[in-house]
C-alpha cells in the first residue's frame, strides 16, 4: 500500500461557537434582537452578489429544483415498490428489531439487557421471538412515519430524532433480502422526510427570529451568505448530532438526508462531504445495504448539483482524502458524476465478490439463490447509470465506456494473498444499464468497442443475451456507420450461435432479424432465417420461443408490404411450420391481416395455397366457445382473401378454388356469400372474354357457376342475403341467356320469401324494408325478363303479387305501396316497349320483342295494370296509420300522374288522392306542393 | 422581586483576556433599598468522587482539595435603592490570565470538573432574604498558533495483529491470525475531525465489527502516586460486517462538543484523550454465552490505543 500524505484540509464546516443544543434551540440563550438585525443588514448588502451567484448555479439551494429532482425519484420508487412487490407470505424473523434491538454484532452490557428487561419486559415478551410478516412490518413502519411527524410538531425534535436513528437501524437488518428494496424504500421516505422538516426548520430559523418575526424571507435561490448565523448555528448543530451516532449505516443515511442542508454553511457544494461518505460506504460490507445505501447518495446527491454539468468553477482537488485508491477521473467529468463513478467503482468490488460466490453461504442462509439475490440490486445500478449518463457528453461517455468496460486499472488496490478477483470483465448487469443509457448515437457510433464489452460480459448479474438485445435495439434507433453494419453482425452471431438455450437464441434473433432488414441484404437474412431453423429443429419450442419468432413473423411481413415477397422468402414456410397453438393462428391471423391491409391481388399459386391453408387453420380453429369478435375477424379476413384471389383468365380453376373454399370454410356464412359473388363475377368475366355472346363452352362455365351458386346460397342461414344473392345469380344468367335458370332462381327466391317468418334476427322494421327494397330490385329486373312461353308474359309478376296478397304481414303499410308503385311504374315501362338496359348478351331478348304486336299480350299487360292499381287504392285504404296516410297519397297519386296517360276515372281518382292528401297535411309541404305542382303540369285539374 | 443576569455575548464562551460584559437585571414591584450590589466572578477545579471507584478516589478525595482558577469580586454598585420596575445594571469584568498558570478550559468530566461562575448578589440587610443569581460561563483556551503543515506531517501508523493483543484472546483468533493496518492523525483541533484510513489486510474469521473509541483519561496525582481513569466517551462505527480485504476505510469521528477540551497537564492533574480502535470478531460460540459471559466476548475482541492530542486551533 502506498502511504501518501493524509491532509487535513477539512473544510470548516463548523463555525466556532459554544454549543447549542439544535433540537432545544428555543431555550437557548439567543439573542434575537442584535443577532437579527445585524443578519437584516447583511441580507440587504449580500443581495447584490448572491444574484449573479444564483445565475452562475443554476438555483442549487432552491426548493423547486429539489422538488424536481424528488418527483424524478417518486415514479422510480413505485416501480422499484412493484418489482419487488411483498406478497406477504414471506415472514420476517426482525424480532427485536423493529424498535428496540441493539444492532447485531456489538456487546449489550448485561447490565443493560438486565435493565431493559426490568423496564419493559411487556415489550420483550411481545417482540422477542415473534414472526411478524411483511404486512405488518410496513404497517409499522407508516407508524413510526406518523410518530416522527407528531413528536416534531410538538417540538420534541430529540425523540423524534431517536425515532428516526431506530428506523434508519432498521436497514441494517438484511436478514430476508427479497424485502430490503421495499425496506428501502418506505425507510428512505421517513428520512427524506426528515431532511426536509430540518431544511424547513433551518430556513424558518434564518427567516424569522426566536419570537416568530419575520426578519427577512431568504430569496428563492439564496446562498450561505445569506443565512442568519443563528440558523447557522442550528444547522451545524444537526450535522454534530447525527455525526455522533455511533452505527455506521444510520450515520450515513441521516447524514444523506440532512446534506443539502450544507448550502446554508457553504456556497459550493459538499463536494468533500459527498466524497466522504462515498469512502465511508466503503465499510458496509453487506452487498445488499451497501447497495441501497450507494442508491440513497446518488439520489440525493443529485439536489446538490446544478442539474447541467457544465459547473467548473468548484475546485477539482478535494484534498482530503488523497490518499485513497479512487478512479483517476479526468477533470472533465463534472463533479456529480465523479461521485457517482467511484462509488460504483468501489461498490463492484464488492459486488464481484457476490458474483464469486463469496456470499453464498450467507445468501442461502436467507431462502433465495445468488441469481435472485443479484436481481435485488439490479435497481442500484439502473438508478446510478442513469444519474451518471444524464446529459453526460461525448467525452465523458467515453471515460465512462471505458471505466466500466475494462476495469483492470481502476479497480481498488488488492494486497497479496486473499484470493485476488481474476475476471475484471465488465459485470453484465452494469453493461446492461449503461446500454440502456448511453444515447443510441453514441452507441452506433461506437459499435465495435461496446460490441467488445457485452461480449466480455458474461456473468450471472444479468444473462448476456439481454445486452445483446439491448445492444440491437439501440442499432436499430440509429444506424451504426456503413462499413461496419455487417462486422457488427458477424461479431453478435458468433457469440448467439453458440447459446444453447432456445428462448435466449431467439430473443436476439429477433431484435437482429430489424437490424438485417434495415442495414443488411436479403443474403444475410436468409443465412439468419436457416441458421434460426437449426437451433429451432435442436429443441422444442416454447411458447416463450414461439412469441419472439411471432414477432420475427410479424417484422416480416410488415416490411415487406407484398405478402408474396415473404412467403417467397427461403425458409420463411419452414420457420412458419414450427408454430402451434394459440401462437400458430396470432401468426397466421397477422399474415392474412397484412394481406387485407395490402390489398392487392393475389395470383401466386404458392402464396394462394399457403393462405389458404392458413385461413383453414383459422376457421377449423373456430367452435362454440369462440368469441363472437374472433369469429367475425376471422370470417372477415378470409373472405377477403378469397376476394383478393385472382388467377387471371383461368376461370375454370378459380371455380375450383371456390370450390375448395366452401367446402374448406363450410362454418361461415359471410365466405359463402363472398363466394357467390365471387362466382357471379367469374361467369361475368366469362361473357366479356367471351366478347358479348356466348359460345358453347362458356355456357357450359356458366352454367357450373350458376349450378354452384344454386347449391351455395341455400346454406345461407339468413334470408335477406339470400334472395339478394338468388336476384344477383339469377341476373349473372340472365345476362348469359341461361332464361330457365334465371326464372328458377327467382322462383327459388321468392319461395324462400312466401317461407320465410317475419323477423329473421333482424328488427322487424329492418326486415321489412330489406325485404321492400329487394322486391323493387326484383321488379325493375323484371322489365328486361321475358315471359315464360306458357305460363304467360307477367308470370313473376303475378307470383310477387301474390306474395304480397297471401303474406301481408312481410311488407306492410307504405313500404308495400312503394312495392306496387314500383310494380306501377314498371309496367307503365313494359308498355312504353322501350328497353332501357342495354344488356351484354345480344342473345336474350325481352318482353316486347317476344310479344311484338301481340294482343293477347296487350290485354294481359292492361289486366294486371288494373289488378295493381285496384290493390294500390285498396292498399291506400287500409291503413291506418294517420301520419303516414297523406305521404302515401301523394306517393299514388305521384306514381299514377307519372306512370299513366291520365283520362276519365284515373282522373277523378288522382284529383281525389290529392285533395284527401292535402286535407291531411299542412299547405306550405314541399311534397305536397310539388305534387300539386307536377299534376297541374300534367294537365290534371 | 428577582434578580437577572445577561450576558452579551450569547454562546457564553469567553477566551482570555476577553471582557465579559453584560447587564443585571433588577425587577421588583415595588421600590426596595439595599446595601450594594456584588458580583463575583470564580474558577474552580474539583475533583469528584466515584461511585465506581470508591476504594482509590475515596482516599484522593481527602487528600485532593478543590484548587480555585480565579477569583474576583466587583463592587457594581453602591447601597441605595431601586425603584419600582426593571433596573439594568451594566458591567464589566475582564478575563485576565493569572500570573502564575493559566485559565484552564472549562470541563465537565466524570471525576474532573473545571467550572466558572458568575454570581450576581443583592446584599441586603441581615434579617432579608438575600438575592442570588448564578450563571455558569464557558472558558476556552486562545487557539494555538501551530502552522499546519506540522500538523499535516504527522499521522501516526497502527497495526493490530494476533501478537499485538496483550489480553487473551480466541485461540481459533490466535490461530487464524489477522492483520488490520492504517494511519490516524493523532493531534486533532477539536473544531474538526479525527481522520486516517485503515484496512484489513486479512483476517482468518470473519469480522464483526470496527469502532472508533473515545477515551477520556483523567488522571490526579496523589502523593507519590498518580490515579488514572479512563472512561469511554465516545463510539464511532467505520466498518459494519465483513469487509472487503485489502479496500481503505476512512476513519472520520466528529468529536462531540462538550465532551472533549485541549489536552492539558498541570501539575496535580492532567486530562488526556485516547482513541482505540477495536475490532470485534463474529462470534465463535453461541450467541448466549456471548450475552452473558464478558470474558468471551473479550476474547473476540481486539483493539489498538493511540494516545490523541486534541488542541484549539
Amino acid at each position: 500500500m502506498e502511504y501518501e500524505k493524509l491532509p487535513m484540509e477539512v473544510p470548516n464546516e463548523v463555525p466556532e461557537t459554544g454549543f447549542v443544543d439544535p433540537l432545544g434551540a428555543n431555550s437557548a440563550g439567543v439573542l434575537g434582537g442584535r443577532g437579527g438585525g445585524g443578519g437584516g443588514g447583511g441580507l440587504i448588502s449580500n443581495l447584490g452578489p448572491s444574484r449573479t451567484v444564483q445565475r452562475l448555479r443554476k438555483g442549487l439551494a432552491s426548493d423547486s429544483y429539489a422538488q424536481a429532482v424528488a418527483a424524478e425519484w417518486d415514479s422510480y420508487k413505485s416501480s422499484v415498490m412493484q418489482r419487488f412487490a411483498s406478497t406477504g407470505t414471506i415472514t420476517v424473523t426482525t424480532g427485536l428489531d423493529i424498535l428496540s434491538k441493539e444492532p447485531r454484532g456489538h456487546k449489550k452490557s448485561v447490565t443493560a439487557v438486565h435493565l431493559e428487561q426490568l423496564e419493559d419486559t411487556e415489550k420483550e415478551a411481545r417482540e422477542g421471538s415473534k414472526i411478524i410478516s411483511q404486512q405488518e412490518y410496513i404497517t409499522r413502519l407508516r407508524e413510526l412515519n406518523d410518530e416522527i411527524a407528531h413528536a416534531w410538531l410538538n417540538n420534541e425534535r430529540v425523540s423524534a430524532l431517536r425515532l428516526t436513528i431506530k428506523v434508519a437501524k432498521l436497514l441494517m437488518d438484511t436478514s430476508v433480502p427479497q424485502f430490503y428494496p421495499t425496506l428501502f424504500v418506505l425507510v428512505t421516505d421517513v428520512m427524506d422526510t426528515v431532511g426536509n422538516l430540518v431544511w424547513d426548520r433551518i430556513k424558518r430559523k434564518s427567516e424569522v427570529d426566536d419570537c416568530d418575526n419575520l426578519v427577512a424571507l431568504l430569496p428563492a435561490e439564496f446562498t450561505a451568505d445569506d443565512v442568519r448565523p443563528e440558523a447557522k448555528e442550528t444547522c451545524s448543530n444537526w450535522f454534530y448530532k447525527i455525526g455522533c451516532i455511533r452505527e455506521l449505516l444510520p450515520r450515513i443515511y441521516l447524514e444523506i438526508a440532512i446534506l443539502r442542508c450544507i448550502y446554508f454553511l457553504e456556497k459550493d457544494p459538499p463536494v468533500a462531504s459527498i466524497r466522504r461518505l462515498n469512502l465511508m460506504l466503503r465499510g458496509i460490507a453487506d452487498p445488499l445495504a451497501s447497495a441501497y445505501a450507494h442508491l440513497y447518495l446518488a439520489r440525493r446527491g443529485q439536489v446538490l448539483f446544478p442539474s447541467d454539468s457544465g459547473d467548473s468553477d468548484a475546485p477539482n482537488s478535494y484534498g482530503t482524502f488523497a490518499g485513497f485508491s479512487q478512479m483517476p477521473v479526468p477533470s472533465a467529468i463534472s463533479q456529480n458524476r465523479d461521485y457517482l463513478i467511484n462509488g460504483l467503482n468501489d461498490y463492484l468490488f464488492l459486488f464481484r465478490r457476490v458474483l464469486q460466490g463469496e456470499f453464498d453461504k450467507k445468501i442461502s442462509a436467507s431462502g433465495i439463490d445468488r441469481r435472485l439475490y443479484v436481481t435485488l440490486v439490479e435497481p442500484v445500478f439502473e438508478w446510478i447509470m442513469k444519474c451518471i449518463l444524464k446529459g453526460a457528453n461525448q467525452e465523458e461517455m467515453a471515460f465512462i465506456v471505458h471505466a466500466f468496460g475494462e476495469p483492470e486499472p481502476l479497480t481498488p488496490r488488492r494486497r497479496s494473498g486473499n484470493g485476488g478477483q481474476d475476471n475484471q470483465e465488465p459485470v453484465s448487469v452494469l453493461v446492461h444499464y449503461m446500454l440502456k443509457q448511453l444515447p443510441s448515437a453514441y452507441i452506433a457510433s461506437e459499435a465495435l468497442n461496446i460490441l467488445k464489452l457485452v461480449k466480455s460480459s458474461k456473468d450471472i448479474s444479468l444473462s448476456q443475451h439481454l445486452n445483446y438485445k439491448l445492444l440491437g435495439e439501440k442499432l436499430c434507433e440509429c444506424s451504426p456507420p456503413r462499413e461496419n453494419q455487417l462486422t457488427i453482425l458477424n461479431e453478435v452471431w458468433k457469440v448467439v450461435m453458440t447459446y444453447a438455450s432456445l428462448p435466449e437464441y431467439i430473443t436476439v434473433a429477433d431484435v437482429f432479424v430489424d437490424y438485417i432488414l434495415q442495414y443488411c441484404t436479403e443474403v444475410e437474412l436468409a443465412v439468419l432465417l436457416k441458421d434460426i431453423l437449426k437451433h429451432l429443429r435442436k429443441s422444442d419450442a416454447s411458447d416463450v420461443v414461439l412469441m419472439s419468432l411471432e414477432s420475427i413473423i410479424f417484422k416480416l411481413v410488415t416490411h415487406y408490404t407484398d405478402i408474396t415477397k415473404v412467403l417467397n422468402l427461403v425458409h420463411v414456410v419452414d420457420v412458419l411450420d414450427v408454430f402451434y397453438g394459440e401462437v400458430r393462428l396470432s401468426v397466421f391471423k397477422r399474415i392474412l391481416a397484412s394481406v387485407t391491409r395490402g390489398n392487392q391481388k393475389i395470383s401466386d399459386p404458392v402464396t394462394r395455397h399457403i393462405i389458404f391453408e392458413q385461413g383453414r387453420v383459422l376457421h377449423d380453429s373456430l367452435d362454440s366457445l369462440s368469441s363472437e369478435d374472433d369469429r367475425r375477424q376471422i370470417t372477415r379476413l378470409v373472405a377477403r382473401f378469397v376476394q383478393l384471389v385472382d388467377l387471371g383468365s383461368d376461370l375454370e380453376q378459380h371455380l375450383a378454388f371456390l370450390v375448395d373454399c366452401r367446402a374448406a370454410f363450410g362454418n361461415m356464412d359471410l365466405l359463402r356469400e363472398t363466394v357467390v359473388h365471387v362466382s357471379n363475377r367469374l361467369s361475368i368475366s366469362a361473357l366479356q372474354m367471351a366478347g358479348g355472346s356466348t359460345d358453347k363452352e362458356t355456357v357450359e362455365f356458366v352454367k357450373a357457376c350458376v349450378t354452384f351458386n344454386g347449391i351455395t346460397i341455400p346454406s345461407i342461414t339468413s334470408i335477406i342475403p339470400r334472395i339478394h344473392l338468388f336476384l344477383e345469380t339469377a341476373e349473372s344468367a340472365f345476362m348469359n341467356g341461361l332464361l330457365s335458370h334465371t326464372e328458377d332462381l327467382i322462383k327459388t327466391a321468392l319461395k324462400c320469401l312466401q317461407d320465410a317468418s317475419v323477423g329473421d334476427g333482424l328488427k322487424p322494421k329492418e326486415f321489412e324494408e330489406s325485404v321492400c327494397s329487394f322486391l323493387l330490385k326484383l321488379i325493375s329486373f323484371l322489365t328486361l325478363v321475358p315471359g315464360h312461353g306458357e305460363l304467360g308474359p307477367f308470370y313473376i309478376l303475378r307470383g310477387i303479387l301474390t306474395l304480397l296478397d297471401t303474406r301481408t304481414r312481410l311488407v306492410t303499410g307504405r313500404g308495400r305501396l312503394r312495392v306496387l308503385c314500383g310494380v306501377v311504374c314498371m309496367l307503365a315501362a313494359v308498355r312504353e316497349g322501350k328497353s332501357f338496359h342495354i344488356t351484354l348478351n345480344e342473345q336474350v331478348d325481352n318482353n316486347d320483342v317476344l310479344y311484338f304486336e301481340d294482343s293477347s299480350y296487350e290485354e294481359e299487360l292492361a289486366e294486371i295494370t288494373a289488378i295493381v292499381v285496384d290493390m294500390l287504392v285498396t292498399c291506400l285504404d287500409q291503413d291506418y296509420d294517420k301520419a303516414q296516410t297523406g305521404y302515401q297519397y301523394l306517393d299514388a297519386c305521384n306514381a299514377l300522374v307519372t306512370a299513366f296517360r291520365v283520362d276519365g276515372d284515373l282522373q277523378i281518382l288522382c284529383t281525389g288522392l290529392l285533395q284527401k292528401a292535402s286535407a291531411l297535411m299542412i299547405d306550405t309541404d314541399a311534397y305536397l306542393q310539388a305534387t300539386a305542382w307536377y299534376v297541374q303540369r300534367r294537365g290534371i285539374t | 422581586m428577582s434578580v437577572k443576569i445577561k450576558l452579551h455575548r450569547m454562546d457564553r464562551v469567553y477566551r482570555p483576556p476577553d471582557v465579559i460584559d453584560g447587564v443585571i437585571i433588577i425587577d421588583t414591584p415595588s421600590s426596595v433599598s439595599h446595601q450594594g450590589v456584588r458580583l463575583t466572578a470564580v474558577g474552580t477545579i474539583v475533583f469528584q468522587l466515584s461511585a465506581r471507584q470508591v476504594g482509590v478516589f475515596e482516599a484522593l478525595y481527602k487528600s485532593v482539595k478543590p484548587i480555585e482558577l480565579m477569583h474576583k469580586v466587583v463592587d457594581i454598585q453602591a447601597p441605595g435603592k431601586f425603584p419600582r420596575g426593571k433596573t439594568e445594571i451594566p458591567f464589566a469584568i475582564s478575563l485576565d490570565t493569572p500570573k502564575e498558570g493559566k485559565l484552564f478550559e472549562s470541563f465537565h468530566g466524570a471525576y474532573v470538573n473545571i467550572q466558572y461562575l458568575l454570581t450576581a448578589e443583592l446584599i441586603r440587610g441581615y434579617l432579608q432574604k438575600q438575592m442570588l443569581e448564578i450563571v455558569e460561563f464557558m472558558v476556552e483556551e486562545r487557539k494555538e498558533q501551530m502552522p499546519r503543515r506540522l500538523l499535516e506531517s504527522t499521522p501516526v501508523n497502527f497495526y493490530i495483529t494476533q501478537d499485538t493483543q496483550k489480553h487473551v484472546i480466541a485461540p481459533a483468533l490466535r490461530s487464524g491470525g489477522f492483520k488490520i493496518t492504517g494511519r490516524v492523525v493523532t493531534q486533532c483541533p477539536l473544531s474538526e475531525y479525527v481522520m486516517g484510513e485503515l484496512t484489513v489486510e486479512h483476517s482468518a474469521i470473519p469480522i464483526s465489527s470496527i469502532d472508533l473509541q473515545l477515551l477520556r483519561v483523567e488522571s490526579i496525582v496523589a502523593g507519590d502516586r498518580m490515579a488514572t481513569e479512563a472512561s469511554e466517551i465516545q463510539r464511532t462505527q467505520v466498518v459494519d460486517g465483513d469487509v472487503c480485504r485489502g479496500l481503505v476505510v476512512p476513519i472520520y469521528m466528529v468529536l462531540p462538543r462538550l465532551l472533549t477540551c485541549p489536552t492539558l497537564a498541570a501539575g496535580a492533574f492532567s486530562l488526556e484523550f485516547e482513541l482505540s480502535i477495536v475490532v470485534t470478531f463474529e462470534a465463535l460460540s453461541s450467541r448466549h454465552t456471548l450475552l452473558y459471559d464478558p470474558d468471551s466476548t473479550k476474547m473476540t475482541t481486539a483493539h489498538e490505543t493511540l494516545p490523541l492530542r486534541l488542541f484549539r486551533l
